[in-house]
C-alpha cells in the first residue's frame, strides 16, 4: 500500500475510532453530550445527531453499544496493522549487480535446511536457526534422532549436507553449521511429515 | 494511457511470462498485498512495477521450485532474461535501453513438492 492510501486509512480509522468512542460515552450515560460537543458543533445537524445517543429507548441502547464497540475494535485493529513498525529485514542478498539485486528470504534456507534433514531416515526432527554474519551464514541445527542412531555420524553427516545444499542452491557461503543432536523427541518442534506446500501463492 | 495503468499491464504480462519459466512455481504475495502493482481498480500481486525519471524498475517475488540440481542464480538470471525480453517486446527500452532500470529477484519461498527418499546408512 503506497504513503498516500496508508494515510487516508490512518485518518479514515481515527475518524471511525473518536466517533464510536463518543457513541459509547454518550449511550452508556458516562458523559453528558454537551459536556464533549463544542459549542459551535452542538446546533448542527451533526451534534444534533450525536447528542440524540444519549436519549435513546433501552432496546436500540444495548444495539448501539454493540455497533459502536464493534465500530471501535475494528478501527483499533485497523490502527494497529497501518501503524506497526515496518518488518524486520529477513533477506539475503546474494547478487548485486548493475541489472539489480536478488535475493532470497530465510524463510527459503530455512525450508532447504528441512528438506535436506528429510531425505536422512536417522533425523526425526530437524529445527533450524539461521544467521547473517560477515562470513557467511552461520547455521544451527537442533536435531532429534532415531534412538538406534550413532548421535556423532549422523550429526556429522547433516552438517555436510546442509552446508552442501546451501552452497550449491543457493549459491550462499555456509561459515559455520552447527548441529545439536538429541535421542529425545524436540518438544517445540512438529514431527518429520510430508512436506508442506509454499507458504502463500497466488493465481 | 496513465502511468499507474500502463504499470498494471506491464505487470500482468511480465507475471505471465515468469510463471511459464520451468523453476519458477508461482509468484509469491505477502497477506497484506504490500507485493503488488496497483492501478485504476486493478491489482496484479507479485511484482512491483515503477517508474521513476523515466525509468521502469521491476521488482518480482518468485517461489522456486525444488529440484536437485536447483541453482537460484541460474534462476534469477533466467526471470531477469524473460522479464528483459518481455519489455522490449513491449516496445519499453527498445528506443534506449537506458528506459529499463533494476530488475530485482526476490526468492521467497522453495516448493518442495516431493519428498526426498531417506537414505540409512548400513
Amino acid at each position: 500500500m503506497n504513503v498516500f492510501n496508508r494515510i487516508v486509512v490512518i485518518l479514515l480509522s481515527l475518524l471511525l475510532l473518536i466517533g464510536a468512542v463518543l457513541v459509547l460515552l454518550f449511550v452508556l450515560g458516562v458523559v453528558p453530550p454537551q459536556q464533549i460537543i463544542p459549542a459551535g458543533i452542538a446546533n448542527t445537524p451533526l451534534g444534533q445527531w450525536l447528542a440524540g445517543f444519549a436519549n435513546l429507548p433501552a432496546n436500540a441502547r444495548l444495539t448501539t453499544t454493540a455497533i459502536a464497540a464493534l465500530v471501535a475494535l475494528l478501527s483499533l485493529i485497523l490502527l494497529y496493522f497501518e501503524l506497526r513498525p515496518a518488518p524486520r529485514d529477513d533477506t539475503i542478498v546474494i547478487r548485486e549487480d548493475g541489472l539489480g539485486r536478488v535475493t532470497v528470504r530465510k524463510d527459503s534456507v530455512h525450508d532447504l535446511v528441512l528438506h535436506t534433514a528429510s531425505s536422512m531416515d536417522d533425523v526425526l526432527q530437524v529445527h533450524p536457526t539461521i544467521r547473517r554474519r560477515d562470513e557467511g551464514l552461520d547455521i544451527r541445527c537442533r536435531a532429534s534422532l532415531r534412538p538406534e542412531s550413532s548421535v556423532q555420524t549422523v550429526s556429522e553427516e547433516l552438517q555436510t549436507r546442509v552446508k552442501e545444499a546451501v552452497q550449491r542452491h543457493l549459491g550462499l557461503q555456509v561459515a559455520n553449521v552447527e548441529v545439536q543432536a538429541q535421542l529425545q523427541p524436540l518438544g517445540d518442534v512438529e514431527p518429520r511429515s510430508t512436506p508442506r506446500p509454499a507458504r502463500r501463492q497466488l493465481r | 494511457m496513465d502511468q499507474q495503468l500502463q504499470a498494471v499491464i506491464i505487470a500482468e504480462e511480465l507475471v505471465g511470462v515468469i510463471r511459464e519459466l520451468p523453476g519458477v512455481a508461482d509468484v509469491y504475495s505477502d497477506l497484506f498485498g504490500s507485493i503488488a502493482t496497483y492501478g485504476r481498480g486493478r491489482r496484479v500481486p507479485g511484482i512491483r512495477v515503477r517508474t521513476e525519471n523515466g525509468r521502469l524498475s521491476v521488482e518480482v517475488h518468485i517461489i522456486a521450485n525444488y529440484a536437485p540440481d536447483l541453482d537460484i542464480h541460474a534462476l534469477a538470471r533466467a526471470v531477469r532474461t524473460q522479464i528483459k525480453n518481455q519489455l522490449l517486446k513491449m516496445n519499453i527500452g527498445n528506443m534506449d535501453t537506458g528506459a529499463i532500470g533494476e530488475i530485482d529477484v526476490v526468492v521467497d519461498d522453495i516448493r518442495v513438492d516431493a519428498a526426498p527418499q531417506p537414505t540409512r546408512k548400513a
